[in-house]
């Protein structure tokens, strides 16, 4: 169920056969190898999968803010319009203010030299021309809709006066700003507290119901994905290797991968001694990445067909990066859970 | 930010308590005497003379009693009398201080005018031709003497454009123009360590900072480089080149001892000069107290300056 190409529902963002690679001292490394996905107006989009995946490196392709790194094949599309390679001008009017990123660390995402203040009013001023007692007003009103107490005399704190969670929602009223239609979230909660990072969620969800912003959710935890996301795109070493919709995808995983990622979440009925289960061993170094299945090294299902390429295949309704999606195996596993 | 800024000047006074302590020993720990040097060449100088003028300059008391004249002078802003001419201290470094304090503020300008623009250069284009030419440049700049730097400058425009400065000091006021000519190569030659060091500096914070979280996500906000660069990441990597800034007036201030040499400039760097090979001891005290002086003081405005670019470091009296 691909979003037919170039028709009326055009999916707002779309990433076709992105590759990019990074220049390091030793050569160049490719981060991404063909990564597919799209995300619709509104949708909620979770994109999974370890550290050193490819989740931020394709939210920074996206905005063109790879630093020393470069898209080295496929295609970004922006309503419609490619914009692959844009220059850092062409994609500074998008940036903010048609996709806006909220990053990983609230404690360094925010100039510590400026009052929040200073950096609302900043943000908005970029893509709005207003006065900066317009465009105050504007920053008491988003502190006011991320749920900062007292917005007006917290616009004049400095960022070392408030806790993680409240620079988190900082950091989501700079990233709101400019109404954008895309937000992406680069694992929101990861550097917050349990109970900050519920409200955090909550926060989000909430702003995207009232302002029909599409998200695009980074994230490793799959309780935060069966909470909030319309679809999942499962990354494994830089390559998509399953996507779907979430009940599809959390309830009939059909990637071994996927399925192991599933079966590594700690459950409270697991007794205390039992061994939590890992995938055994690690993710190839990207510059040792092989040919075949990239998964396949640390598969309990791998055969010899794994050492040919493996496409990104349709399978109803969903893309699997696998040449024997095991139906059966999937219901079994839903099954046992349900056992359980 | 009182108790910050209260803090950083009792330091400050306590350093240059110190520092008149170990001038007023050490210079007594150099050898001649000064009577004998104003004496030696008068043909038939009896001893009485000697014990006379020892005693006229006080010099015939014990140590302690002579740092007790000194501390009970100094808190009342009285440096002594110079034993070369019986005038007033304060008097010569006054004299002496408009020269210097031009040539140490031109150096400090050219500085910073060409540090600041070179370092923010290398850092956005690092890596490039135009920053290895950069490093390779500041390297020198920093490891060349400033007084050998000003007789290269003084030999090579002789040799190519068969231009030497002017050896005439004019004050400013006089004629602006003649007293900029003579005070260029000299303030060149003190600013050029100053220039290299801003630049290395600058160039390495701002590149810190460029790949900082913050400056991502202005950036992802769609952020004019200028802003990202000079509002954001500018005002960040300022601390420690002020840092910098502050140690190097140390370094230009010690240049001037040679350098108003050199140049043939009335400063409080001659004066020095002076003084020290007249072993006047009055006046070796009062310039190196008067030096120390400032030199604590600028590095107590650059810890307040601190304080002024970052709010952390403002409030941290206030939490602590």
């Amino acid at each position: 169920m691909r979003a037919p190409t170039g028709s009326a529902n055009e999916p707002l963002l779309r990433i076709e056969d992105l590759h990019v690679e990074f220049r390091t001292g030793g050569g160049t490394v490719e981060a991404l190898n063909a990564v597919d996905l799209w995300i619709d107006a509104g949708e909620t989009v979770a994109v999974v999968g370890e550290s050193g995946s490819g989740k931020s490196v394709t939210a920074l392709a996206v905005l063109g803010l790879l630093g020393n790194g470069r898209v080295s094949g496929g295609r970004i599309t922006w309503d419609g319009k490619d914009i692959t390679g844009a220059s850092n001008s062409d994609m500074r009017s998008v940036r903010g203010k048609d996709i806006s990123v909220i990053f990983q660390d609230p404690m360094t995402s925010l100039d510590p030299l400026f009052t929040i203040g200073h950096q609302l009013v900043e943000a908005y001023r970029i893509h709005h021309d207003v006065s900066k007692r317009q465009a105050r007003e504007r920053a008491v009103e988003l502190l006011d809709l991320v749920g900062i107490p007292e917005p007006e005399t917290k616009v004049k704190a400095y960022p070392h006066q408030l806790s993680g969670g409240q620079r988190q929602r900082v950091m989501i009223a700079g990233a709101l700003a400019c109404d954008p239609r895309l937000l992406i979230a680069d694992e929101p909660t990861t550097a917050l507290d349990v109970t900050v990072e519920a409200q955090v969620l909550a926060l989000i969800r909430d702003l995207q119901e009232r302002t029909g912003v599409g998200l695009m959710l980074i994230t490793h935890d799959m309780g935060v994905v069966a909470e909030m996301a319309d679809r999942v795109v499962v990354f494994y070493a830089g390559q998509v290797v399953e996507a779907g919709t979430a009940d599809e995808i959390l309830d009939r995983p059909q990637h071994p991968y996927t399925r192991a990622l599933l079966d590594a979440i700690p459950r409270r009925d697991t007794p205390r001694d039992q061994e939590m289960p890992a995938i055994p061993g690690a993710v190839p170094a990207l510059n040792e990445m092989p040919s075949g299945c990239r998964f396949a090294t640390r598969c309990s299902e791998a055969g010899p067909e794994c050492a040919e390429p493996q496409p990104l295949r349709d399978l109803d309704g969903r893309q699997v990066r696998c040449w024997r999606p095991d139906e059966d195996h999937g219901v079994l596993a839903s099954m046992a859970e349900v056992a359980r | 930010m009182l108790l910050y800024a209260g803090r950083r000047l009792t330091y400050g006074l306590l350093v240059l308590a110190l520092v008149a302590v170990l001038v007023f020993l050490i210079i007594r720990l150099i050898p001649g005497d000064v009577v004998r040097l104003q004496l030696a060449d008068a043909p038939g100088v009896t001893q009485a003379q000697i014990d006379q003028r020892t005693a006229e300059l006080g010099l015939d008391e014990p140590i302690l009693t002579q740092f007790g004249h000194f501390v009970g002078g100094l808190l009342h802003g009285d440096l002594g009398t110079s034993f070369e001419d019986g005038r007033p201290v304060t008097t010569k470094i006054l004299e002496r201080l408009p020269a210097t304090l031009e040539l140490g503020l031109l150096a400090i300008l050219f500085g910073v005018l060409l540090g600041v623009p070179f370092g923010m250069l290398s850092a956005i284009r690092h890596h490039s031709i135009t920053d290895n030419v950069m490093r390779f440049l500041a390297v020198i700049g920093m490891s060349l003497p400033n007084f050998w730097l000003a007789l290269l400058l003084i030999t090579f425009l002789a040799l190519w454009f068969g231009w030497s400065p002017p050896l005439v000091y004019v004050s400013p006021t006089e004629d602006l123009g003649q007293n900029l000519v003579h005070m260029l190569l000299p303030a060149i030659a003190l600013g050029a360590a100053t220039m290299a060091s801003i630049a290395r500096m600058l160039r390495s914070s701002l590149l810190e900072v460029l790949g900082s979280n913050f400056i991502r996500t202005i950036r992802s906000r769609g952020a004019s480089e200028r802003v990202v660069v000079l509002k954001h990441a500018g005002r960040s990597s300022m601390i420690p080149v002020f840092t910098v800034l502050g140690l190097q007036v140390g370094h230009i201030l010690g240049g001037t001892v040679i350098l108003e040499r050199i140049f043939a400039i009335p400063g409080m760097g001659s004066l020095i000069f002076e003084a020290v090979g007249q072993r006047d001891y009055p006046v070796i005290l009062g310039c190196v107290i008067f030096y120390g002086a400032i030199f604590i003081l600028v590095n107590v405005v650059v810890d307040l300056l601190y304080a002024v670019i970052d709010p952390r470091i403002r409030y941290e009296g206030a939490t602590a």
